[in-house]
């Protein structure tokens, strides 16, 4: 049942009935918003942690949340705001390029939370090809089959960036598989 | 290859998975883990009046305790400084000279304040 963001917006803003609308919001979209998170980041635990990390940055921010836009996208931006400072943190710590899909490939396959096919592995392998910004799109069309306007929201870049980007996502992975033939 | 070549080659399905019971028990952990907001909801709010006087009480308690710092400085200059060290004997001020970055002339300036 999709909850009401009218209401749930005012019970946010009321220091009494606070908590038991966030924990609505926590409960509605702990689900899609790990997806989001784990697609990108692939380990668990890093998924985890990002995720709990929006929702402390949702509640602290609530105050300043005025309904300009979905709550849902609202979230949304935080978490992909996570996902992408973890992964450049992740980037200039390790001294790993993001696209070095062998060394993802192969932490996948060690992963217990991973139990996807050869076909899948591959298509992981394809995914960290791509810059970390299309690799999200390609996420959120593909997997997630999210709206343009509301990926255009979320990432705060135009529809017809965001569609050429996917399209060109597209061509990647489908060469990428074309090579494997 | 187009879109619909790939959802039919690969598929969508999700490959990933999470530990037993995770999504079951997340939302009841986080709203532990989230910060305290109580000390904002318990106490009344601010009012206007309130708001426009504060900054002139801070402005009141610096300028306070800058009087404070200045009387301080000032009884302590009076003080001469000659009092401070009387206490100590040839040979400790000996050692201090011998460590110190005083030369002679600055210390016996110090001593008897000559400038």
């Amino acid at each position: 049942m999709a909850i009401n963001e009218e209401l749930i917006l005012r019970q946010l803003h009321q220091p009494a009935t606070a908590s038991a609308a966030f924990s609505v919001l926590v409960k509605e979209y702990t689900e899609p918003l790990y997806w989001h998170l784990r697609r990108i980041v692939l380990d668990h635990d890093d998924a985890n942690d990002l995720l709990q990390n929006t929702f402390i940055k949702a509640w602290t921010n609530i105050d300043g949340f005025q309904g300009n836009s979905k709550i849902s996208t609202w979230l949304y931006r935080i978490a992909t705001n996570e996902a992408l400072t973890f992964l450049k943190k992740q980037s200039s710590n390790d001294m790993v390029s993001l696209d070095d899909e062998d060394s993802s490939s192969l932490q996948l396959e060690a992963d217990e939370y991973f139990d996807g096919d050869q076909l899948q592995l591959r298509l992981q392998e394809a995914l960290q090809t791509l810059p970390p910004k299309q690799r999200m799109v390609f996420n959120m069309k593909y997997f997630e089959e999210m709206k343009y306007e509301d990926m255009s929201e979320i990432l705060n870049t135009s529809v017809g960036a965001l569609k050429a980007s996917y399209h060109l996502a597209v061509k990647k992975i489908a060469s990428f598989f074309e090579d494997d033939v | 290859m187009k879109e619909e070549e790939l959802r039919r080659k690969i598929g969508t399905e999700n490959p990933f998975k999470v530990p037993d019971g995770y999504f079951e028990g997340f939302a009841e952990n986080m709203m532990r883990l989230l910060p305290e907001k109580a000390a904002e909801e318990t106490h009344p709010k601010i009012g206007v009046g309130r708001r426009t006087w504060r900054p002139w009480l801070y402005a009141a308690a610096a300028v306070c305790a800058v009087a404070f710092i200045i009387g301080a400085v000032h009884r302590a200059d009076s003080t001469r400084a000659a009092d401070y060290v009387a206490e100590y004997t040839e040979e400790e001020m000996s050692d201090y000279m011998a460590t110190s970055l005083f030369d002679e002339y600055t210390l016996y300036s110090y001593l008897t304040d000559e400038e």
